[in-house]
């Protein structure tokens, strides 16, 4: 048996449907263009690792160019994308060992609606990451979609694979529950304790 | 719609009120109170939004536009009639003087688009290590295809680290090594790729578009070695010269 490598020897298994657009497939370049920053983000605010938040986009425009022409409607590029990287990042999280493949279902976990008084927890970068990862994956995902912006919470659902109501409301509790993260995060910063740290 | 399913759907929409409903909109125009909360809502919403993360990587988009490549045969073959009527009398010739399962392309391409990434630096190794066996134990530990018995002197040659990908829809490690001059060789691991994706149990060596390679399998694992060394480097990495 022979290595067969030579590209370009596999038919189609399908045909091919006739497209009704008039106007022509964005090219591979201009799919990166618009939509390469926009998964990077997606990704880093996922892993939090700089290599494999590159290697999960890397990997989901290497399955666009590979698949991408099967894609009949052309308006769903977008979510293709993010769908395709959020499985990517699925299976390397659940390989890993603190990523236990267990299904989270966050609306078992009550989460408390702050109070109106209450006053804003501080937010820059670092701190928002942190609090990103503590939250649990159920929660991350809807959540880092939707403050990106790129996607509807409709197509969130697509991308996630959820029914729309589903990523409603943990968008709310994930608020929520991020809310009382970063104000804890706060609290353990705060001078008075950073002061009674013991010292070396 | 309720005033909780309104809720739910304006704190969904802070930050694109384009996509709320005209039902949701209207009941905000009229609940003062609910508007007070979705201006809550939203102001946290707009500081969470602005403190993701914006910096990408310097040349990742450079990185990504060589992707292509490996779709370019696929529009060949949608552009050029005649090269596919070609590409079909040969493979149906290839299918007829097989014996067995015809050829599976698919797994052994993705990974060499890998292997070609890695071997320009154009993608980053999922771990580094120096040797094989500490590398057996970072993939077992993982359940990641891990390399069985190796042949020749693969055991003993220094390793840079492993890379973890999907191949034709199967897990695959690939496993880059450290030749005598100062050139690479890429072992991509693959299990149950299926028979008709499998190479033979010997090293089968055959050489394409710079590249020397071997492919054999172990049972249920397939393996392919890539290299751009010549022939004899690669031989001898098998233990076969």
């Amino acid at each position: 048996m022979e290595i067969a490598l030579q590209p370009g020897f596999a038919p189609p298994t399908t045909a091919r449907p006739e497209l009704r657009v008039t106007e022509p497939a964005p090219s591979f370049q201009q799919i990166v263009d618009a939509h390469y920053q926009g998964l990077h983000r997606f990704a880093l605010s996922m892993c939090r690792r700089a290599d494999v938040a590159e290697d999960l986009v890397q990997q989901t425009f290497l399955q666009w160019a590979r698949k991408g022409h099967t894609l009949r409607d052309r308006t769903k590029v977008k979510t293709w994308l993010f769908t395709t990287l959020y499985r990517e990042w699925l299976g390397q999280a659940r390989r890993e060992v603190r990523h236990p493949e267990v299904e989270f279902e966050p609306d078992l976990h009550g989460v408390e609606e702050p109070a109106e008084d209450e006053p804003e927890p501080r937010v820059d970068s670092a701190t928002l990451q942190e609090a990103l990862e503590r939250l649990d994956p159920g929660h991350r995902a809807p959540l880092v979609l939707f403050y990106l912006k790129e996607l509807s919470y409709r197509e969130i659902a697509d991308t996630l694979g959820v029914p729309v109501g589903t990523v409603m409301s943990r968008l709310s509790r994930a608020k929520d529950r991020l809310r009382s993260i970063l104000r804890s995060l706060q609290d353990d910063n705060a001078p008075s304790n950073l002061l009674s740290l013991p010292r070396p | 719609m309720t005033h909780e399913e309104a809720r739910l759907e304006l704190d969904a929409t802070t930050l694109r009120p384009q996509d709320l409903s005209e039902e949701a909109r209207t009941l905000l125009e009229q609940d003062a109170a609910l508007a007070a909360w979705t201006d809550r809502r939203r102001s946290f919403d707009e500081r969470v939004a602005g403190a993701m993360p914006e910096e990408v990587p310097a040349g990742l988009r450079e990185r990504l536009l060589v992707l292509d490549a490996g779709s370019r045969h696929r529009t060949v073959w949608k552009r050029t009639p005649w090269f596919a009527a070609a590409a079909a009398v040969l493979l149906l010739g290839g299918l007829l003087v097989r014996p067995g399962p015809g050829p599976e392309t698919s797994w052994q391409d993705e990974a060499m688009v890998v292997v070609r990434q890695l071997e320009h630096g154009r993608t980053r190794l999922t771990e580094r290590a120096g040797s094989l066996e500490a590398l057996r134990g970072y993939l077992d530990a993982r359940h990641s295809p891990s390399p069985g018995r190796m042949p020749g002197r693969m055991d003993q040659t220094r390793t840079f680290g492993c890379k973890l990908i999907q191949a034709g829809g199967h897990p695959a490690t690939i496993i880059c090594f450290q030749l005598e001059d100062g050139r690479e060789a890429h072992l991509v691991i693959i299990e149950n790729a299926g028979p008709r994706g499998r190479p033979p149990e010997e090293p089968k060596l055959t050489a394409l578009d710079g590249w020397n390679l071997a492919a054999w399998s172990d049972g249920p694992v397939s393996y392919l070695l890539a290299t751009t060394a010549d022939a004899a480097a690669l031989k001898r990495l098998l233990g076969l010269g």
